[in-house]
């Protein structure tokens, strides 16, 4: 291979880069074209119960959309959403970098012990909802049962059946589970970072906290924005956890869009609308991706 | 030069041509009709038939045993079993008849069949049903949740009811021998069985439907039904909203479904609580104290009481008639009997239950079966997941506080747009 | 103290904050466990008890016995099949892609990071009738191509926006050096790049493996067959119509995260070797 390489021009870079990335991309084009114009096609249409066998879909333009924009539920479950997954990507995110430089020092278990953290981020999610709910509970979770026993409460906190509590619980949930997974990554990414520059740099006299900031930091940013990334678009699909604490409750206190969509879509059956809540979210995202794409530009510059 | 264009045209060649591909898989799809029957090595046309019953347990297995006996008598046909969680059964079926990939035979919840009817997914039984089964007469109730427009798109497979759960050791130890029978009666019993660490009452009231089921009761026996809640929401919501803020029922109430209620009830936090003869089997494993049922506690006049359980529908489509001998073969009063005793259900056909002493003569059942006579279904009504989310949000909205009075004005006006539909 | 001593009960003592951590952060998975010992009254119990007052086996015992015709191991070897071939998959294309978004500068870069993200911007929800449509016509649903595809897709984009960092952080000289030493672009890939990018890669084959173990919708929607469902289903008959099987949901639990466990704790062995193997020095 290498000898006919070399008779014929070489390729060009940008052309070899395209290759690379050419399997992805067929992969990801040919499965994924269908289902995305089968949405955008059907959230224009009337398509629920009514017209569902008869195949008669009759064209509505943006009617659900208005629909949806009108609906108090869906614009409450656009900010919870909100609320919830920038909350709990700056604590992650925030909190596993802290851990990461405990971590990341050289002792022995520091491996293990932070790879088994790993652990909440594995546990199915349906089964950590489960788990935390009963950790929640009010009258007999583990939670208020510390809380007293440390004398921080006098009463027991009504975390899952209040909902300014019910919030506050689902989103420390999810902190929880995401934790792990940031300081790994975070951690990873600091083992690219090699010793000799640090050692540079104290030697220069920077204090450990100036190192932190000047060289840790820099050098750590494609890994945070990766992070940052990932976890917006994981924690904004929320579902199985909201599933398994709250369904939703107390009063609609963390509905979720992705809860409002599989409710649309399988309680109401209103696959139209379901289908204009699912693009509204795919354009959420969309535009969280070209912020990414805009940031992985801007390093290569 | 050339080369360089070339690369990118394939690439580009290879983008379009993945799209294509694409878009025809999917497009080509709805025009599809629909999967040819498989057939078994001996010639037989495989049913297939979605179910969540399970064969661990004693009346699942009855059932899968009675299906074999068709398959195995039948020299067409042959069914086989696909075993469905059931909280998954619903996406399954609404994802499966957008693909057009239905099986034959569904089980489904009584309520979310008219949904499913109106969808056109189910075959009309209407004039098999008065052909070849006019000797079954069915209880109304679960007869109703099959139909849709006035025809008959399945066939009622169990019935339920609710009833008020009891400790009867409780009840005895605080000096009380009957049960509540009134509202007032139950709020005065469930504020002296309230002890540290045991409610007087419990009820599932999280945002699902199992929690709408056990708040139709009370709702009936104010006079009123989901679309004449101006006749007594107010006051059945009040009733929730009193027990709640004297403390005799916990506040996570509104956050329990169906198996926490029992859970609570089984592990003696709570004295009596609200449930339905599923419960039976599991009662008589889990409970190591003494239990009794009664009617639920009435308002001002009679006990009243809902109706639940599952039916079986067919799916529309070519393989109807060996769907219906299957079908029609698990509608014998043995079949039904022997699965409905080992799974604490009643039977839907009342010539059954009354042929059998277990149904008529059991103290236990005897409630159960007397109610079906009184009991009403919800619904049925496609757009009863609509319907029940207002009934539930009125109640979720009670268990954060609101008045009993504002949560029924919101729910009222909010239940105005599906009283119009009807 | 000597100097060394200092260091030494430094390093120790940095171990044992760190266990004492890890414990107190895995104390849902120690619940999870415990529970799955508990009986149903002790589940429910009004003081919460932290260690099970009859320990009892039943839930892990009905585990291993066979379920309605399908035995745990097939569960075990299901969600094996889908999650080591979803991982193949997605790790290779993802590898390739992020290698060629990172090195490489291309006109259409930003447009293509769009396309290869797209997958995450619908929730997974909307996906499952289309695709079922597509499986159908393609004619392997109820294979375990059908689950393995999916679950790829969307394992694809994190893949690639965890990988991407990786590459960018591999010296430029090393391939220089290498491309001057005479081997073209594509070899010097293999034998130079991806050995210095192998904790990302591991990493992202980890993360992609835990997803498609994990996944349920995928198996539900496409799978027919019962004796081709995965361990997350077996999880969900014990929630059956009308009572949970509290203790047999966590002992399930328990046996779906027990192989993960062991393949992270072998992984990252081979991690750790790759991180000190001399890579990053030049």
């Amino acid at each position: 291979m290498k000898g006919t390489k070399r008779k014929h021009k070489r390729l060009s870079n940008e052309t070899v880069g395209y290759l690379y990335v050419l399997p992805a991309v067929v992969f990801i084009v040919a499965f994924v074209v269908y289902p995305i114009a089968y949405n955008i096609l059907i959230s224009m249409q009337k398509y629920d119960i009514s017209t569902f066998q008869n195949g008669v879909r009759e064209f509505i333009g943006l009617t659900n959309y208005k629909a949806i924009f009108s609906d108090q539920l869906f614009i409450k479950s656009v900010s919870n959403t909100f609320v919830f997954t920038i909350v709990c990507i700056i604590f992650q995110l925030g909190l596993g970098f802290l851990l990461a430089l405990f971590f990341h020092k050289k002792f022995p278990g520091a491996n293990v012990t932070s790879g088994l953290t790993l652990i909440a981020w594995v546990m199915p999610m349906l089964v950590i909802g489960i788990i935390w709910k009963w950790l929640w509970a009010s009258d007999s979770g583990a939670i208020n049962y510390f809380l007293s026993a440390l004398h921080l409460i006098k009463e027991p906190i009504p975390w899952l059946s209040d909902p300014k509590y019910a919030i506050i619980a689902v989103t420390a949930t999810n902190i929880w589970v995401g934790i792990p997974f940031n300081m790994l990554l975070v951690i990873t990414g600091m083992t690219t970072i090699s010793d000799d520059v640090y050692e540079a740099a104290t030697i220069d006299g920077a204090s450990k906290f100036q190192s932190l900031r000047f060289i840790t930091l820099p050098l750590l940013k494609p890994t945070m924005v990766s992070a940052v990334t990932i976890g917006f678009i994981y924690t904004f699909k929320a579902y199985d956890l909201i599933v398994g604490m709250t369904q939703g409750g107390p009063n609609h206190a963390t509905e979720m869009i992705s809860t409002l969509i599989y409710q649309e879509n399988f309680t109401t059956f209103d696959f139209g609308k379901g289908s204009a809540m699912a693009n509204i979210y795919f354009l959420i995202i969309f535009v969280v991706a070209i912020f990414y794409s805009k940031l992985v530009m801007k390093e290569e510059a | 030069m050339k080369k360089r264009s070339l690369w990118k045209r394939i690439s580009a060649c290879g983008l379009v041509a993945a799209m294509c591909v694409s878009l025809l898989a999917g497009c080509g799809g709805s025009s599809d009709t629909k999967k040819e029957a498989k057939k078994t090595k001996d010639g037989k046309t495989e049913l297939v038939m979605w179910t969540f019953m399970s064969k661990e347990n004693s009346y699942g297995k009855a059932f899968y045993d009675a299906v074999d006996a068709f398959s195995d008598g039948s020299e067409e046909y042959t069914v086989k079993i696909e075993q469905i969680p059931f909280s998954q059964l619903v996406s399954k079926i609404t994802v499966a008849a957008q693909s057009k990939s239905l099986p034959d035979i569904i089980q489904v919840d009584g309520c979310d069949h008219a949904s499913f009817s109106a969808m056109g997914i189910f075959a009309d039984l209407t004039e098999k049903v008065d052909s070849e089964m006019s000797d079954l007469e069915f209880y109304s109730g679960p007869l109703e949740s099959c139909k849709y427009e006035d025809k008959l798109y399945g066939l009622p497979l169990n019935a339920n009811n609710l009833v008020l759960v009891y400790n009867v050791d409780m009840l005895k130890a605080a000096g009380l021998e009957n049960p509540p029978s009134t509202w007032d009666e139950l709020k005065e019993y469930a504020k002296t069985l309230t002890t540290d660490g045991t409610y007087g009452f419990a009820i599932n009231a999280i945002d699902d439907e199992g929690s709408t089921y056990s708040f139709m009761p009370f709702l009936y026996e104010t006079g009123a039904d989901w679309n004449t809640l101006d006749k007594g929401a107010a006051k059945a919501l009040g009733l929730y909203q009193d027990l709640a803020a004297d403390g005799s029922m916990s506040k996570e109430a509104f956050g329990w479904g169906q198996n926490d209620a029992y859970g609570q009830f089984v592990a003696k936090r709570a004295a009596m609580y609200i449930d339905g003869n599923w419960r039976l089997p599991e009662l008589e494993k889990d409970a190591d104290f003494e239990y009794a049922f009664a009617p639920i506690p009435a308002y001002e006049g009679t006990s009243a009481t809902c109706i639940g359980g599952e039916n079986l529908a067919i799916v529309n489509n070519d393989n109807f008639e060996g769907s219906w001998d299957c079908v029609k073969s698990l509608f014998t009063e043995e079949t039904m009997n022997d699965y409905c005793k080992k799974s604490g259900m009643i039977p839907t056909v009342k010539t059954f239950a009354m042929a059998d002493e277990y149904f008529t003569d059991d103290p236990v059942m005897k409630v159960f079966v007397e109610n079906m006579e009184v009991a009403k279904t919800r619904g049925p009504s496609p757009i009863w997941p609509q319907i029940s989310q207002v009934l539930r949000d009125m109640i979720q909205q009670v268990g954060t506080g609101v008045s009993a009075d504002d949560a029924a004005a919101d729910g009222i006006k909010a239940m105005q747009e599906y009283v119009d539909k009807q | 103290m000597s100097k060394y001593q200092t260091k030494q009960v430094k390093k120790y003592g940095c171990t044992v904050i760190a266990v004492l951590f890890t414990l107190v952060y895995l104390f849902p998975l120690y619940w999870m466990v415990i529970t799955s010992f508990k009986t149903k009254e002790e589940i429910f119990s009004a003081v919460p008890t932290f260690w099970p007052s009859h320990f009892s086996f039943d839930a892990y015992i009905t585990q291993f016995t066979v379920h309605d015709g399908i035995s745990m191991f097939s569960y075990l070897k299901n969600s094996m099949i889908i999650a080591v071939g979803a991982t193949l998959i997605s790790t290779v294309l993802a590898t390739f892609a992020a290698y060629g978004l990172a090195r490489y500068a291309m006109k259409r870069k930003q447009m293509l990071i769009l396309i290869l993200t797209v997958t995450q911007m619908l929730p997974m929800v909307m996906f499952l009738a289309p695709m079922l449509q597509t499986f159908n016509k393609l004619g392997i649903t109820g294979s375990y191509a059908s689950v393995i595809l999916f679950d790829a897709l969307f394992s694809i984009p994190m893949s690639i926006i965890i990988l991407r960092p990786y590459f960018t952080s591999v010296p430029k000289e090393l391939e220089e050096a290498a491309i001057v030493d005479g081997c073209n672009r594509f070899n010097c890939f293999y034998k130079v790049i991806l050995p210095n990018a192998y904790p990302g890669i591991f990493a992202c084959a980890s993360f992609a493996f835990m997803a498609a173990w994990g996944d349920l919708m995928a198996s539900m929607t496409f799978l027919t067959d019962g004796d081709k469902l995965p361990m997350t289903v077996m999880m969900y008959k014990s929630m059956g119509r009308y009572g949970v099987n509290w203790n047999s949901l966590m002992a399930t639990a328990t046996m779906v995260i027990i192989p993960i466990i062991v393949l992270f704790l072998i992984m990252r062995k081979s991690l750790v070797s790759g991180l000190t193997s001399g890579s990053v020095k030049g």
